[in-house]
């Protein structure tokens, strides 16, 4: 593992803490008066404080050093939570979030102004005097080139072993500074044999060091045994010459005895005078419950046993999948339908395959969809700020959280939402006074819906502004000559379809977020391009609703396969309604306006796909072909083919990979044969068809 | 295992930290996210035989804080002689006593140098 | 069908076990529309196919013949001679598809017949100056002179743009139509794999 890794999971986890962190303070923002809430900001803070130190990012770690003393007066109750702090914790999370960036992405331009202006900020709010931390005292180690001889003389607290603490690897750890000269153990604590509790320690040693380390290195050994273990360390250097301890001349043999610990009178009177710790129960049992018992009931994230995959892995699963479907294809294509009649095992051997390829593709999906609620969450904070910068009050409500949609869907819907949204409190959304003058309330509402239906995703963003303008729109695409005035489109539906056509702004202004008229064109190809459709419904004064509509996985669907000429084509099913085979009477020509046909009393357009493909056909009447009852929304067409062949999976391959979106083509697919057939895509069809 | 350490910390980046370091010293290492899953991972580890040569956990984590840990450790019989090292910051002076009298053999304070944690190591691990 | 076997086979085999050998600098496939030589950077090469009918895609520019399946992708194939504005051709047997890759995109140009691989230096190219009202020359980065022959250098980025043939076909859609009607019953229409 390199630094990079290490670097990765630092900001992978300092991401995710600063999610936390900021769903967190939009939750602080509404109860300010939550502990709770204040607890575990410091938390985070705390966590990404420690965790950037640990990897070096000291920027990092000297900012948040301020936040956390910001949180820290709070949390003490020094200082008030007024709205001015709860908007420097905003911006807090803003830098922080800047800072990470910068490590991972080439030249991100951090804003340092708003960084020093912050702290500044953060200074004037706390009372510096309130701050007490103590400092670690940053130790100078000086190698001395004299060695030096020191005494030590340990005491071992009885207790020693149940911390787990092993003498003798503290004695390792001392011979390495230097050498020993010498040993002495004290034995004279040790009781009778027969009454010694192995747990205990009744060691007492004493040590000669030669040593060129400093004094600190020596004490470090001991450092967490220093509080309930006797440790005496004594510079005894001018005692020895040639290692050997000159003192003992003058000292009768008893007085050393004694001085080594090794006489028994003396030790009996120490043992007695000493204290001996008696265990004590520290842990109140009830309280070591009650903990368990939380622990148990609290749904805690990292319960649910996980793995994060790659959107890319993802991708290469689902690729292979398809390519599996592709490959079952081909081999079923080989072995003719006489063969397959004959030979049952073969036939259900086949249909085994069949079978376990759609469960491992199913599967598949489902492992890539992920619920679109944490998307819409990420929104609240854009909405919040957005909301402020342009003197706006919104209420953003949330449905449909646990909806799920392909992992890949969400990544590329994300941005399309944004903009909408950004529309909807730029142009949508009125100012509370307008509000009220209106008769509404003074807080606009929009609403994110997400839903199945049909096998598709529905996503819808509402608001109840202002709605579009008829008028301006008109104006403004008359100007851009995208209509003009002969040929004026009087349906509501299809003035609104306009502002999807490149160019369109109907704001006078460009503001900020939005106005400059490169917008819900773009949005409109991002969606198609996931083979998606979007629509508005907008009523003046009521609001305005935009919905998407996606397919629920982009790789491979079911199809019917049908031929018109010499040329396969594949629609899906979720937008067949039914075949028909009508007869002469129900089919009506009207010259200049097409053909319909009656199905059970409804009239419904008639299509040929030779003609909206300008291609060959085989069959000219349809009464010789086949129609197909096709649905998009509430609309509904019929289409004429020459042949159904039959249902297959189709394996969609994205004709603008390698080429362009077509109109009226969802993609490619490869059948059976190698040859590749087009996809049809209904709802684009529609649109040409109506052209 | 003779020379396994166990890493308790719901921080993915001091997990990765103290493993990195300690692997390349050629120790082996287990990591928990928290008090409660070091219980399930010793547990594991007890009925292989095996048991860690030294913890190492942080103080501060949701659910059962470090201090509680070390005491709930110290009450399991065949757990309670395995070193426990308690990881502070500076500006928690009090929590090297509170570990030490729940039973801590030792502390380090955060933000840790690798050489520190070798050093631990060896402190405590053969 | 029965497959035919062209005697260009060979040529093409000799050219794919070159194009793989390829440690190149300024070296060019050359190949001939309508009696003009024309080159591509050979590392943009992948491959030489014998012709592949390839299916239409409805409502597109007359150069884009449709896509094949070229070893499980989708590719679009483009007609170089419609491209550079000549008539189309019957295809028969010298037809082939040069597949190249640019800029990420796998794409087939259709060629009347491919030549050789062909090493030129610096002296011998000459850079083109740009005249975009001309659309021909927009594909042309350069001339190369060999001998006597004068080889046209392609500027491959320009044939990806597909826009701008969208743009000035959507004036007269019924020009548009993709016809099936020039291939000749030498063409070889046998899938493989």
């Amino acid at each position: 593992m390199l630094d990079n890794e290490l670097l990765q999971t630092f900001v992978e986890e300092s991401t995710e803490l600063l999610e936390n962190l900021e769903q967190n303070l939009l939750k602080l923002e509404k109860r300010p008066d939550d502990k709770e809430l204040i607890k575990e900001i410091f938390r985070l803070i705390h966590t990404i404080k420690g965790s950037s130190a640990l990897v070096g990012c000291c920027e990092i770690t000297n900012f948040v050093h301020h936040a956390e003393d910001l949180l820290d007066q709070i949390r003490n109750n020094l200082l008030e939570l007024n709205s001015e702090v709860i908007n420097i914790l905003f911006i807090i999370h803003d830098i922080i979030k800047d800072l990470i960036n910068s490590l991972i992405i080439a030249d991100y331009e951090i804003d340092i102004d708003r960084l020093n202006l912050t702290i500044r900020e953060i200074q004037n709010c706390i009372d510096v005097k309130n701050i007490s931390y103590k400092r670690d005292k940053k130790i100078a180690l000086k190698r001395s080139e004299q060695s030096k001889v020191y005494n030590i003389k340990v005491e071992f607290n009885t207790e020693l072993f149940q911390t787990g603490t092993d003498p003798l690897l503290l004695l390792r750890e001392l011979n390495e500074l230097g050498c020993f000269i010498e040993v002495y153990l004290a034995y004279k604590r040790i009781p009778d044999f027969f009454e010694i509790d192995p747990v205990l320690c009744y060691l007492t040693i004493e040590f000669v060091l030669k040593t060129k380390m400093p004094f600190e290195k020596i004490k470090d050994v001991f450092v967490f045994i220093e509080i309930d273990s006797n440790v005496k360390i004594e510079d005894v250097t001018k005692n020895y010459r040639e290692n050997i301890d000159e003192t003992l001349v003058d000292k009768k043999p008893g007085e050393i005895l004694v001085d080594k610990g090794l006489l028994s009178e003396e030790d009996i009177d120490e043992a007695l005078s000493r204290e001996i710790l008696t265990k004590k129960r520290k842990v109140d049992s009830q309280q070591i419950n009650k903990v368990l018992q939380e622990q148990q009931e609290s749904r805690s994230i990292q319960e649910k046993s996980t793995i994060k995959v790659s959107t890319d892995k993802m991708e290469l699963l689902m690729n292979s999948v398809a390519e599996l479907v592709i490959s079952q294809a081909r081999v079923k294509e080989r072995i003719s339908r006489k063969t397959l009649n004959d030979d049952q095992q073969l036939n259900a051997s086949l249909q085994e395959v069949d079978k376990k390829i759609r469960f491992l593709q199913e599967e598949v999906m489902k492992a890539r969809m992920v619920p679109i609620g944490n998307t819409f969450l990420r929104f609240r904070r854009l909405v919040r700020d957005l909301s402020r910068d342009h003197g706006k009050k919104v209420n953003l409500v949330i449905r449909g959280k646990e909806t799920e949609l392909d992992k890949m869907v969400i990544e590329k819907i994300v941005d399309p939402l944004k903009h909408m949204l950004r529309n909807a409190i730029d142009h949508g959304i009125e100012l509370p006074e307008e509000r009220t003058a209106l008769g509404k309330v003074e807080s606009g509402t929009i609403t994110l819906d997400a839903y199945h239906r049909e096998g598709y995703i529905f996503i819808e963003i509402t608001d109840d502004g202002r709605g579009l303008d008829k008028e301006r729109i008109r104006e403004s695409a008359i100007k851009r000559g995208i209509i003009s005035n002969d040929n004026l489109p009087a349906a509501d539906e299809q003035i609104h379809e306009l502002i999807f056509e490149p160019g369109l702004s109907t704001s006078d202004e460009i503001t900020e977020t939005s106005g400059r008229g490169v917008g819900m064109d773009v949005v409109k190809s991002n969606i198609e391009a996931l083979r998606g459709s979007i629509s508005i419904n907008s009523m003046e004064n009521k609001g305005t609703k935009y919905r998407l509509k996606l397919p629920l996985t982009l790789s491979i669907i079911d199809g019917m396969s049908v031929i018109v000429g010499d040329k396969h084509f594949i629609i899906p099913i979720n937008s067949i309604i039914e075949f028909y085979q009508p007869n002469k009477s129900e089919i009506k020509s009207v010259s200049g306006k097409g053909e319909s046909v009656r199905i059970r009393g409804e009239y419904l357009s008639l299509f040929r796909l030779s003609k909206l493909f300008s291609i060959n056909n085989n069959v000219e009447d349809p009464i010789n072909g086949i129609l197909i009852v096709l649905k998009d929304d509430d609309k509904k067409i019929t289409l004429l083919v020459d042949e159904i062949i039959g249902q297959q999976q189709a394996v969609v391959k994205s004709l603008e990979d390698n080429y362009d979106n077509v109109q009226g083509i969802a993609g490619a697919t490869i059948l059976g044969n190698g040859r590749v057939a087009m996809i049809i895509d209904v709802s684009s069809l529609m649109k040409i068809a109506f052209k | 295992m003779d020379n396994l350490i166990l890493i308790v910390d719901d921080s993915k980046t001091v997990r990765a930290s103290v493993s990195y370091t300690l692997k390349n010293a050629g120790y082996g290492v287990e990591e928990a996210v928290n008090g409660k899953d070091a219980f399930n991972i010793l547990g594991m580890l007890s009925t292989a035989d095996k048991r860690p040569s030294m913890i190492i956990t942080d103080v501060n984590m949701p659910v059962m804080d470090g201090i509680s840990l070390v005491k709930e450790i110290k009450r399991d019989n065949r757990l309670k002689f395995i070193p426990i090292i308690i990881l502070t910051t500076e500006s928690q002076e009090e929590l090297k006593l509170a570990g030490k009298k729940a039973g801590a053999a030792g502390w380090l304070v955060k933000p840790f140098k690798p050489e520190q944690l070798i050093q631990l190591a060896k402190k405590f691990v053969r | 069908m029965v497959e035919k076997k062209a005697y260009q086979d060979n040529t093409m085999d000799i050219l794919n076990q070159q194009l793989a050998n390829i440690a190149a600098e300024n070296q060019f496939l050359t190949f001939i529309v309508e009696n003009e030589e024309y080159g591509v950077d050979v590392l943009t090469v992948q491959e030489i196919i014998r012709y592949k009918k390839p299916t239409v895609i409805p409502n597109t520019p007359e150069a884009v013949r449709g896509v094949i399946n070229f070893r499980g992708e989708v590719i679009p194939i483009i007609d170089l001679r419609k491209k550079f504005g000549f008539d189309t051709k019957k295809y028969n047997r010298f037809t082939v598809i040069i597949i190249i890759e640019i800029l990420g995109k796998i794409i087939g140009m259709i060629v009347d017949q491919v030549s050789d691989i062909l090493s030129f230096s610096k002296e011998d190219i000459q850079e083109t100056l740009d005249f975009s009202s001309d659309i021909d020359t927009e594909f042309i980065s350069g001339m190369a002179k060999l001998d006597d022959r004068l080889i046209i250098l392609i500027k491959l980025e320009k044939l990806l743009s597909f826009n701008e043939y969208k743009v000035l076909n959507n004036i007269d859609d019924d020009k548009n139509i993709n016809n099936e009607t020039n291939i000749s019953n030498d063409e070889l229409v046998k899938e493989d794999d």
